[in-house]
């Protein structure tokens, strides 16, 4: 059977028989366009017209519950694009959330910022600037209205990255634990920043989605 | 001749306006039509205006009410004392009736609490602003469609400017907020605007760019509901958070 979480970005594909994994961006996806599937999720769905539509948070909380044994948990994905909040309490779906307009691009800025920059996570200095932002766009701007006065590059990628934990941060509702999913929980330097806010912060990798599509 | 309306104004306005003019066309100002464009507004007012403020801008600039009856303060928002120097400028001719409706009758909220579908729910309330003929206003063949039925879930707030987002709740679902204010004829009464039943999953909605955002965001926190704020119509990633969270309630 074959599950796919088409998101912005990435595209993310199990063949749960095999248990063959593989993750394609957008535009290498698009070369060579598999649109076969049984289930899918995701804001690129439509690309699997004949798959079984699965809603996003409810992936997102199918698959968190599979993985998570805990009865109070808070759950939140991040990918190029948006943001996913979903909550347990005692057992029990609680409260979802999704951020697409103020707060969307967080991961789409970052790797569009560093790109243009050719910088690599090593770079970013580790710095207690922040910029206040609600929004990866809004934050670009002001990167650049800092970095044409005194703001180094690496100061302002560090500045514009904790601005982007914090935002995060708060929009999960200033947890002090946050399991986290999706393509920012590998960032290592997103991570770095925002486990100055969240101190036990467990990061759950690409998959949850798809687990919640078995 | 025509007149126009804006909020819900006190009974005894309406009546006498009725009496006076008992031919006249009257117009709900707040609802959208498909051949008007609310963005026809936007020669006087800022974007960060809500969409039904834009909605009555726009309507009444095209339908030039002769008379019109402006509700505003506590019972409606505050927007609509700050639009009227636009429309005493841009419509000159058109006489201006503005009121505050205080209302303390209770009239009930049979249909918030019936098994009908959401839309035609709002639907039968937004026709019934202007009925001051009967308790309801509504005729015996639809009285019996008012039964009041246990709720599987609830919607929160004020008529949206898209309808559509009705169409994603299932019938059982119990009205609350202003529209409840609405339909009971007292659009004044904040106790009974801020009342949910406790425990029904609920979502509290409300335009962007609307002070009610403020209630909307306090009581989805104290009743762990789902707080949805939608500018103009729906938008994918709104709809699939309200179906996730109905699903995930098992309010389906």
């Amino acid at each position: 059977m074959l599950l796919v979480d088409a998101g912005t970005s990435y595209i993310k594909i199990l063949d749960s028989t095999s248990g063959k994994f593989k993750i394609l961006s957008l535009a290498e996806f698009k070369d060579h366009p598999i649109i076969k599937a049984n289930y899918v999720t995701g804001h690129n769905s439509n690309l699997f017209s004949e798959a079984i539509f699965v809603n996003e948070l409810v992936a997102l909380a199918k698959g968190a519950r599979k993985i998570i044994h805990e009865n109070d948990f808070t759950v939140l994905d991040i990918g190029s694009r948006d943001m996913k909040l979903v909550k347990f309490s005692e057992g029990e779906f609680e409260k979802c959330d999704w951020n697409t307009s103020c707060g969307a691009m967080i991961g789409f800025t970052m790797e569009l910022i560093m790109k243009y920059f050719n910088k690599v996570p090593e770079d970013i200095k580790d710095t207690d600037m922040c910029f206040d932002i609600t929004c990866g766009l809004l934050g670009i701007t002001k990167f650049f209205d800092n970095i044409s006065k005194t703001t180094t590059i690496e100061e302002g990628l560090s500045a514009l990255i904790n601005g982007l934990s914090k935002f995060t941060w708060q929009f999960a509702g200033k947890p002090q634990k946050l399991y986290l999913s999706g393509g920012l929980s590998e960032n290592k330097i997103f991570l770095n920043h925002l486990q100055k806010l969240v101190p036990d912060l467990k990061s759950l990798g690409r998959t949850v989605l798809i687990e919640g599509l078995k | 001749m025509n007149i126009g309306f804006v909020g819900v104004p006190p009974l005894d306005l309406i009546e006498k306006y009725e009496k006076a003019f008992p031919q006249t066309q009257w117009f709900d100002l707040d609802v959208p039509r498909n051949e008007i464009n609310k963005k026809n507004s936007m020669l006087y007012l800022p974007d960060t205006t809500c969409s039904v403020i834009q909605t009555v801008l726009a309507n009444i600039m095209e339908i030039k009410p002769s008379i019109l009856i402006a509700t505003s303060g506590a019972c409606k928002c505050d927007s609509m004392r700050f639009l009227l120097p636009i429309i005493k400028r841009v419509l000159p001719s058109t006489e201006i009736v503005e009121c505050v409706n205080n209302d303390t009758r209770d009239f009930g909220y049979p249909i918030c609490e019936s098994g009908l579908p959401l839309i035609q729910k709002f639907e039968m309330i937004t026709e019934n602003v202007i009925n001051t003929v009967t308790k309801w206003g509504l005729g015996s063949t639809t009285k019996h469609l008012l039964e009041k039925t246990k709720p599987v879930a609830g919607f929160w707030g004020v008529p949206p400017f898209d309808f559509s987002i009705l169409k994603l709740f299932p019938d059982n679902t119990h009205v609350f907020g202003w529209t409840r204010c609405m339909e009971n004829k007292t659009p004044h009464n904040l106790e009974l605007e801020l009342y949910v039943r406790p425990g029904l999953p609920t979502i509290f909605f409300s335009q962007a760019f609307c002070q009610k955002n403020i209630l909307a965001k306090e009581l989805a926190n104290i009743h762990k509901g789902l707080y949805v704020e939608v500018d103009g119509a729906m938008d994918k990633s709104s709809k699939a958070k309200i179906m996730a969270f109905l699903e995930l309630k098992n309010c389906y």
